[in-house]
């Protein structure tokens, strides 16, 4: 997957979706966005620097820790809906007021400031956290391998240096005893322990 | 220092209905920030399950009181989610508090340290809000999201790990997927009953739904799609009540979950089928209810049998109770059917005095595990000399259970058969009783079979059997009785008695409750001239 052309791609795109979803989280008020799709976006950015990097550079580099993400996100929602209950408010009641935007006394344009703003802002890191934090579980799972064939082989050819291992399972009893036979010509050493193991077999 | 107390006074009565719900929902992310603080966890647990009995307590006696209370949240008027504690509410948000606050101290003691400190917390907060949300709400889409919300954390509850386990994880993952898809199923049909409704109608608040539907059957014929939405709402429900044919993931979930979650699940989780059955059929689509007051008796029915006979064979402890809490659930639904004030009473104490019963007796059923490492009956014996308190309690519960005095059982059992022998239906009234008979039998049998006979010795059996591996997690040591896990089933026993000896307060509330849900007329107008609307 991490080809050349993905890794500088992956630099180049990380940049402009977070931009564009920090964009989509504070636009999203009225119209289509909002802290859900922005997190969305956010994440994808992420899981293509996983996916162009691999874990390990990532992990290496920042340690992040998801779940206080979700924790700092759902509090920050939460407080957001209990603040106007300390004023005398309802549950969830959000104001807004209009600013004049102005630079060098140019007037660039209206914004509006919503109360309700902070609650997409705490449903965004919320979004990211639990999505990362899912992505990159199931990431590090490892998936266990069975040595059990590797054993074997190593059996076979008289590599095996620990003949006083407990039998592993009674089917195998055939094929020890061939390994056995073989490696009891192979080496003297070896010879005690082998006969010792046949005999506890038969 | 006065003004600041009555400052206080003025903030709980002006949000009481939204608090319960509100400190829920801070709860869970607070609980995360603490997570490598378990210390500070468990105090701050403790507080809050607490306070929002307190609260509970205080919703309970202003509903008593003062009517209705209606809360617009986020001051929307017209368009605005309304939350509206009438008596129903407010009994079962009481019970939940009350269940929740003492599931929540044998915690302490029961899950395993790593898995109480990073998710079960934060879980158990958030499915107490949903509880509470669903009991609160006056909308019908808000309802959906509020089941969401204790479906999923609940679903993560099952998964939380014993300190000392005696179940696979693998029938852990088998019992959660059941319960994840049924879910999910119900959830979707769920929507499309919402949004049938919505658009036969045009609302989505309960009161103006009820008198809409109301006006409705009074100038006219019923359009069949509400008729429809009803019977879907009776699958939704039923699914969460375990109403019989739907009923199949609940002696899987509840025997797998951690025993508290256990208690939770039977005591709470299954009541809020037959709560939200109550409020959506009985206060919405009442016009309805030629149509589906027979279905539900017959599946009602149907449920009470197979949930006893069912329980009847099993050999597994938690088992036995998860078959019971179908078959009780089943007279629950049954009160519901019959329809008239007195079955509906019944049916709501039925409701609380099942809860209270049937979580102590899962938490007692989780101390025997403990100390005999096993679920199987086949392998217990003999307890009674060892654990004399639990030998107690369980006695306790499966006589509430079974309906005999002095228990709650035995007066909600009484009422619910007053009931229907004074609405004249013999059948159920026969069925129900046989059943009562079946319960009997299962329930001493079980008794018997834990704290009679001989000790078998249940660590050395597990040990004999080369086909079963002895769990890991299981070493020899006995998990010794501690406060944490003896207080709550000592206080559940205790009301499960003062419920019995002293019924009155219960049976009035319940009748009150009745006539409410019944004649809506003061539900609706307190919402709609209530709200700024």
């Amino acid at each position: 997957m991490s080809t050349v052309i993905v890794k500088t791609m992956a630099r180049a795109v990380l940049i402009v979706a977070i931009l564009f979803s920090i964009y989509l989280l504070l636009n999203g008020a009225n119209v289509p966005g909002g802290g859900f799709v922005g997190g969305v976006l956010f994440v994808c950015a992420i899981a293509l620097v996983y996916v162009a990097y691999g874990m390990k550079y990532i992990n290496n580099r920042l340690k992040p820790d998801y779940l206080s993400w979700v924790a700092y996100g759902l509090l920050f929602a939460s407080i957001t809906a209990i603040a106007p209950m300390i004023v005398n408010h309802n549950y969830f009641r959000s104001a807004f007021t209009h600013y004049h935007l102005e630079i060098f006394g140019i007037h660039i344009g209206e914004i509006e400031l919503l109360s309700s703003m902070f609650f997409d802002i705490g449903v965004y890191f919320t979004v990211i956290g639990a999505l990362l934090f899912i992505l990159t579980n199931i990431a590090s799972d490892k998936i266990k391998e069975t040595d059990e064939s590797e054993s074997d082989r190593a059996d076979l050819l008289g590599e095996s240096e620990d003949f006083s291992l407990k039998p592993k399972a009674p089917v195998k009893t055939g094929a020890t005893n061939v390994t056995a036979d073989i490696t009891a010509n192979m080496t003297a050493n070896t010879a005690a322990n082998t006969v010792a193991n046949t005999e506890e077999f038969k | 220092m006065i003004s600041i107390l009555s400052g206080i006074e003025a903030f709980v009565l002006n949000n009481l209905v939204m608090l319960p719900i509100a400190i829920g929902l801070l709860m869970a992310p607070v609980m995360l920030f603490l997570r490598n603080k378990p210390k500070a966890q468990k105090i701050a647990a403790i507080t809050v399950s607490v306070l929002l009995l307190a609260l509970a307590a205080i919703l309970f006696w202003i509903v008593y009181q003062d009517g209705i209370q209606v809360y617009d949240i986020g001051e929307f008027g017209k368009y605005g989610i309304v939350l509206v504690g009438d008596m129903l509410s407010a009994l079962l948000v009481l019970l939940t508090a009350f269940i929740g606050l003492f599931v929540l101290i044998y915690s302490f003691d029961y899950i395993e340290k790593n898995s109480l400190s990073a998710s079960y917390y934060p879980l158990y907060f958030l499915m107490l809000a949903g509880i509470f949300g669903i009991f609160l709400t006056g909308d019908l889409f808000n309802l959906f999201v509020f089941f969401e919300i204790m479906f999923l954390s609940s679903t993560g509850l099952i998964m939380a790990n014993e300190a000392l386990s005696v179940t696979d994880s693998a029938h852990k993952l088998e019992a959660t997927y059941k319960y994840m898809a049924l879910g999910m199923l119900g959830s979707f049909m769920m929507l499309v009953a919402i949004v049938t409704i919505y658009a036969t109608v045009g609302s989505l608040n309960m009161a103006d739904l009820a008198a809409k539907i109301q006006i409705i059957a009074e100038t006219g014929t019923i359009p069949w799609v509400i008729i429809a939405a009803a019977l879907l709402f009776i699958v939704v429900f039923g699914n969460k009540a375990a109403l019989v044919p739907l009923h199949f993931w609940l002696p899987d979930v509840h025997p797998t979950a951690p025993t508290p979650i256990s208690a939770m699940l039977s005591g709470i989780l299954i009541k809020v089928g037959a709560y939200c059955m109550l409020r959506v059929l009985f206060l919405i689509l009442y016009p309805t209810k030629d149509f589906f007051l027979p279905i539900l008796m017959f599946f009602a029915l149907l449920t009470i049998a197979v949930g006893a006979i069912s329980a009847m064979g099993q050999t597994d402890l938690k088992r036995v109770l998860a078959y019971s809490s179908v078959s009780q659930i089943g007279y629950v639904l049954l009160g519901l059917s019959l329809g008239t004030t007195a079955a509906i009473a019944a049916a709501i104490m039925y409701l609380v005095n099942h809860a209270l019963a049937k979580s102590m007796l899962f938490l007692t059923a989780g101390g025997i595990i403990h100390e005999t490492h096993t679920r199987d009956l086949r392998k217990m014996g003999g307890l009674i000399t060892i654990l004399p308190l639990f030998s107690m309690a369980f006695l306790v519960g499966a006589m509430s259970i079974a309906g005999f005095p002095p228990m709650g059982g035995f007066i909600s059992k009484f009422a619910l058969f007053q009931s229907a022998v004074s609405g004249e239906f013999w059948l159920p009234l026969l069925i129900a009783l046989l059943m009562a008979v079946v319960t009997i039998f299962y329930m001493f049998r079980t008794w018997i079979a834990i704290f009679w006979g001989e000790n078998k010795g249940s660590l050395k059996e597990a040990d004999a059997d080369p086909d079963v591996p002895v769990p890991a997690a299981a070493p020899a040591k006995k998990h010794k009785i501690s406060i944490e896990i003896a207080l709550p089933i000592v206080a559940l026993c205790a009301a499960v008695i003062i419920l019995g000896v002293y019924p009155e307060p219960l049976y009035e509330i319940s009748n009150i409750i009745a006539t409410q849900i019944l004649d809506p007329t003061e539900y609706i107008t307190t919402v709609l001239g209530g709200a700024p609307r």
